[in-house]
């Protein structure tokens, strides 16, 4: 070694200064972090974030009914929508009520797999696809993505829209790699945009706007993004405070919202207006979901999500009340089927959360007399429908 | 690479050990090497634009400055400097506004515009060769060595995005022999640290809520246009020194003291002081290459200095980029230079020198109402297009769409809020109060703290990385 190395080393300021004490202070930090892993993992459960084990998913056989990393890792769960070109298939489609389970017990199953129960002896096959806060953007491209294969291509689209969710604009960013990695997908999400310009303009600019970000040159992935990648992964894996970064940081913003919500008073029932411009943004975009499916031969299916009955909710009730109204408006006008399932699910079926009543999602039973409902209002229809093979034979 | 990547700190860390292990003689090719490694990771075609420029720069300042300095030697010089940038940068930009200018006097011109990609660091990298000839041309005396002209050009900690280093910055450095001390790697550190908090967990996390309300097609109300051009104010702060600390720690690490860039501008109670202490390099390079030489070419004539100074600073608008709110944003800042030379100088204070004097609010108003100007500069300098610049100040002006975000969610102006809070705490505390708390006492329990703010800043640089944080989605 050189005498500069030597000299630094030599420097007693360096032995006394800052640099140990950080080094040793990050060492601790990393076991910390190590000891959290667990900890983190129940948490994001119990916030209802991630479902409770997707390990289940390792099989190649595993009986996958629904996208287990809830819109975090869509391709890996593609290849388990059951073929749609042999046997009529049906998506549903909506945020964590579909799959979030409130204090799950052995036997439970979300919507969709009681859905499929009940409808794969007569034929008719159900995958979900669901992930939190699902805004109606989000739901349109999983539309799209399960139109551009014929195997993934449904005769059904049920989408439960839910009223807070259309505070919500933007594809989360895992979705927005899955859309980067098909061209084939951008295509098809371009062609909707021209063609929807004049119908729907506010989605039609804000479709071009999300493939205008694919294509900005800061955004597409080089070799030294994917060298960047590799490097961020295998530094995770021999130190799990890089490792658990995601994790980490999902533990400090939910902190960040306690502390929040404790510091303004904020409950999960303090009332939420609706915020106009993508209140406006999510209606074009449900209603362009309808006209994209009608367009492909999909049966498009809306209804208004189960809502706990005893619990005060965030909602406005004049605004909750219009939303209803016009979505009623909108069936009437473009002919879709439609339920209200408000009061699907009672009183005593609903988890608590934050120390209150969870007015969104509910306990397993909930999620079979959701998927009994859908049954009834929908099923004669769907078991009407024909796959598309015999269909075109 | 950026500066903030894992990549570039493994590059750092080999580049540290290695430059320091190697003998002497050889260290100065490694940096350059190095240098030149780090450029071309991006697109290495561009590496043969910077090493002909350097081997222009080099040979001419020699060859034909060193020699035969006269006027028309050093514009042709300039003029050979200036000529990449004007290509790759100000294509675009001249033929869309000769067309605009041939159809409104009544021609049919509709060029396609050519798109052409902007080498990284060109801005910078011209403007330091152009110094370096003048500073050749005015008796500076030329580097000799082909070895340390390169290292002064493509020295990779201030290439990208500056400070704007000029030869006598760090001459010395290049020339001499370098020793690595404890100060040097100290301080160096501190400052890498300092600019990665910086930029990861302060910019960029506002970065998200800015280009909302930015976004050409958005028609924010008033209280978005607040939370925008306050956050951005914050954001580009952050963002600019937070890229100068990381320049100037990586370069001490090396044992190169780069020139400092900002010096906390919203203190500044004028803009004239504003400018002291934003982008300093870049100011500095403004008024002494470009401000100050027309102003003594023309100093038998003293009405044209106004003129000048609205010109220099139209350029230091269009260098930041090649569109017209960019040369609206330096018109603006000419401006306020201008009035606060003449009918605003009684409005703004005059001292700069900083901390709690007997004229204390009427440097806190200075304070107050330069952050306001300056503010109104953002807009422009932030906003698609002057259309929309003009939209969103009409909308600062004018109260309209109620006190709820119309498109932003209330998160988004609780977070800008709240940092905001934060970025007037810090400036106050730093007014005022900073000197006070520097004492041997207050130092001996800073001692002690330090160590875990250090480790504390690295584990918040790690978690609120951009990767990390797209994973996040909440309840409620």
């Amino acid at each position: 070694m050189n005498n500069d190395l030597f000299l630094l080393l030599r420097d007693r300021r360096f032995w006394q200064g800052s640099t140990l004490w950080v080094v040793g202070w990050l060492v601790a930090a990393n076991l910390a972090a190590g000891r959290l892993s667990f900890r983190l993992g129940e948490e994001r459960t119990r916030n209802l974030l991630t479902q409770a084990s997707p390990a289940e998913a390792t099989h190649p056989n595993a009986n996958v009914r629904y996208d287990l990393s809830v819109g975090e890792d869509l391709p890996r769960y593609l290849p388990y929508v059951p073929d749609g070109a042999t046997r009529p298939l049906v998506i549903l489609c909506g945020m964590s009520q579909m799959y979030a389970i409130n204090e799950r017990q052995p036997g439970d199953q979300t919507i969709s797999e009681w859905m499929d129960d009940a409808l794969a002896p007569k034929g008719v096959r159900v995958f979900g696809m669901a992930a939190p806060n699902l805004c109606n953007e989000e739901a349109l491209f999983l539309l799209v993505t399960t139109l551009s294969h014929p195997q993934t291509k449904p005769v059904a689209f049920i989408y439960g829209a839910c009223f807070d969710k259309f505070r919500n604009v933007d594809l989360r960013p895992n979705l927005l790699a899955f859309l980067r990695s098909r061209s084939d997908l951008q295509r098809r999400l371009a062609d909707v945009a021209v063609r929807c310009r004049g119908e729907y303009p506010l989605a039609s600019e804000k479709i071009l706007g999300t493939l205008g970000r694919l294509h900005d040159s800061s955004a597409v992935p080089g070799d030294e993004d994917r060298f960047e990648h590799k490097l961020r992964e295998t530094l995770g894996r021999q130190a799990p405070l890089v490792g658990l970064r995601k994790e980490l940081n999902a533990a400090v913003q939910a902190r960040v919202y306690l502390l929040r919500n404790r510091l303004l008073g904020i409950t999960p029932t303090t009332k939420r207006p609706v915020i106009p411009s993508r209140y406006a943004l999510n209606r074009q975009f449900l209603a362009l979901l309808v006209d994209l499916a009608r367009d492909n031969g999909v049966e498009p299916i809306i209804f208004v999500n189960p809502l706990n009955p005893v619990s005060d909710n965030p909602y406005v009730a004049s605004d909750y009340a219009e939303f209803k109204n016009w979505l009623a408006q909108l069936a009437r006008e473009k002919h879709f089927p439609t339920a209200n399932l408000e009061n699907a699910v009672p009183a005593g079926e609903w988890g608590v959360f934050n120390g209150g009543p969870d007015f969104k999602h509910f306990k397993g039973t909930g999620h079979r007399l959701t998927a009994q409902a859908l049954v009834e209002n929908f099923g004669p229809l769907l078991l009407a429908r024909k796959p598309r093979l015999e269909a075109s034979r | 690479m950026m500066f903030t990547t894992y990549s570039y700190f493994g590059f750092l860390l080999i580049a540290f050990l290695v430059h320091w292990s190697l003998p002497v003689a050889w260290r100065k090719a490694f940096l350059v090497g190095a240098s030149y490694f780090f450029y071309c990771t991006w697109r290495w075609e561009f590496g043969f634009l910077l090493l002909g420029v350097s081997l222009f720069n080099w040979a001419y300042g020699r060859w034909v400055l060193a020699r035969c300095a006269r006027g028309w030697t050093l514009v042709l010089g300039i003029a050979a400097n200036s000529l990449p940038l004007v290509y790759f940068k100000y294509t675009g930009f001249l033929v869309t506004n000769l067309a605009g200018a041939v159809n409104l006097l009544g021609g049919h011109w509709h060029p396609m515009v050519p798109t052409v990609l902007l080498p990284l660091g060109i801005s910078f990298f011209t403007f330091q060769g152009i110094a370096y000839l003048v500073d050749i041309a005015t008796g500076e005396k030329p580097l000799e060595r082909l070895l340390d002209f390169l290292l002064f050009k493509a020295l990779w900690p201030q290439l990208i995005a500056g400070p704007i280093v000029r030869l006598g910055d760090i001459r010395n450095s290049i020339e001499g022999e370098r020793r690595l001390g404890y100060d040097d790697f100290s301080e160096g550190s501190r400052r890498v640290l300092l600019g990665l908090v910086k930029k990861v967990v302060l910019a960029d996390s506002l970065a998200a809520t800015v280009d909302r309300v930015f976004v050409s097609n958005s028609t924010p109300n008033t209280i978005e246009c607040l939370t925008g051009v306050l956050g951005f104010g914050m954001q580009i702060y952050f963002d600019f020194s937070a890229y100068s600390d990381l320049a100037i720690g990586s370069a001490r690490l090396f044992g190169f003291r780069l020139p400092e860039n900002f010096n906390w501008p919203y203190l500044a109670p004028s803009p004239r002081e504003f400018w002291n202490r934003w982008h300093m390099t870049l100011s500095s390079w403004i008024r002494d290459y470009l401000f100050t030489p027309l102003v003594f070419a023309t100093r038998n004539k003293p009405m044209l200095q106004p003129v000048w100074l609205l010109g220099a600073m139209a350029v230091c608008g269009l260098w930041h980029g090649a569109a017209w709110t960019f040369v609206i944003w330096g018109i603006w800042h000419g401006l306020l230079l201008l009035l606060n030379q003449t009918v605003l100088s009684r409005v703004f204070p005059k001292t700069s020198s900083p901390g709690v004097s007997a004229s204390v609010w009427p440097r806190v108003a200075g304070m107050v109402l330069t952050f306001v100007l300056v503010h109104v500069g953002w807009v422009f300098f932030r906003a698609p297009s002057v259309h929309h610049a003009l939209g969103i100040l009409h909308h600062l002006i004018v109260p309209c769409g109620g006190l709820r975000p119309t498109f932003l969610r209330e998160n988004d102006v609780l977070l800008v809020g709240v940092l905001f809070v934060g970025f007037v705490l810090a400036h106050v505390w730093q007014a005022f109060a900073a000197r006070e708390c520097s004492g041997p006492r207050s130092r001996a329990w800073i001692r002690w703290v330090r160590p875990l703010a250090y480790a504390s800043m690295i584990v918040a640089a790690i978690v609120f990385d951009k990767e990390a944080t797209a994973f996040v989605y909440f309840q409620f």
